[in-house]
């Protein structure tokens, strides 16, 4: 299969996807230098950032950068399908469940994601965050398969749930 | 509640396109289902019967009927000691198209990983992590080769 190696590429590939080709086959495609990408990195030492470079109604693709150990909360949301995809640095990906014997929740298990590999959630039952535990700077690449409207956070001692609108804090509009 | 067999149908024909497109074979739906088949069947040998209760009672009625087909409740489960033997057993289990459908180590893990990426909308994620924590050492890496599902 051809490689993408062009951030315009990769976004005319996802636009024009055929419906026998999968998200993921086209993300596993994906060899773009890490420097194409920096142009769109923004920072914030408060919190990590929301990058989005396209949306489409079938799609978004975002870049999500972390200041060293900035982290998401937990949560999960509304849409179908996610593929993350680190590009600079490593993240570690904590995943959760309600916690059977009591209240709040319990983790269930973590991966390290580097840039060999993909993390796949579903909209199904995945609660997770993410920690940037590189010793720099880190960035995902985050494919949402439809877009992500709104996503719930979830307190770890108390189980607390919170629905909240997605907000970007750059928003590109890539052809 | 009535069974609406022709549900459980188009479910499990939209599934199976699903999958066929994430094995990179959408074209040929039959590949995609042997190789379902055959990895829900190698994952079975290595739970208990009560793991895999709990695993296909999260599943639609047209999972839980290819899980279960052909099932001989063990109280054992089959031992491996390396990924080879384990790939051994894949191929024994998907019987004369074995060598065509999983020809490498590598294809074996890959369409394992796919299978239950795609089966992850239905799995909870606790359950996924039991699942994981129940096969032997060899096999942990299987559900996470390069999808980390």
């Amino acid at each position: 299969m051809k490689t993408i190696t062009t951030i315009n590429e990769l976004t005319q590939v996802l636009k024009e996807r055929k419906a026998d080709e999968s998200y993921l086959g086209i993300m596993k495609r994906v060899a773009i230098n890490p420097r194409e990408y920096e142009k769109y990195f923004t920072w914030d030492d408060a919190h990590y950032t929301r990058n989005c470079l396209i949306k489409t109604a079938e799609f978004e693709l975002l870049l999500i950068c972390y200041e060293k150990a900035q982290q998401t909360p937990i949560h999960d949301f509304d849409t179908q399908d996610a593929w993350v995809h680190t590009i600079v640095g490593k993240l570690k990906e904590e995943r959760f469940r309600l916690n059977p014997g009591g209240a709040g929740l319990e983790k269930v298990g973590s991966v390290t994601i580097g840039p060999t590999e993909f993390s796949y959630i579903s909209g199904y039952a995945g609660m997770h965050r993410f920690i940037n535990t590189y010793e720099s700077r880190s960035v995902s690449l985050n494919l949402y398969a439809r877009p992500v409207e709104k996503w719930k956070e979830h307190d770890f001692a108390t189980g607390e749930v919170t629905e909240k609108a997605v907000s970007h804090d750059t928003i590109y509009v890539l052809p | 509640m009535g069974l609406d067999f022709k549900k459980f149908a188009t479910e499990g024909e939209e599934f199976l396109h699903n999958l066929s497109v994430e094995l990179n074979c959408a074209n040929d739906q039959q590949k995609a289902g042997r190789i379902l088949r055959t990895s829900l069947h190698a994952i079975r040998n290595h739970l208990s019967p009560n793991e895999s209760l709990q695993l296909i009672s999260q599943f639609p009625m047209f999972l839980k009927a290819v899980y279960v087909d052909g099932w001989k409740i063990k109280t054992t489960k089959n031992k491996v000691r390396h990924m080879a033997d384990f790939v051994k057993e894949v191929q024994n289990i998907a019987g004369p198209t074995g060598k065509g459908d999983f020809p490498t180590d590598e294809v074996v893990e890959g369409s394992i990983n796919t299978v239950f990426m795609v089966l992850r909308k239905y799995i909870s994620l606790g359950e996924l992590e039991d699942i994981k924590a129940n096969l032997p050492k060899d096999l942990k890496g299987l559900l996470n080769y390069d999808i980390l599902i």
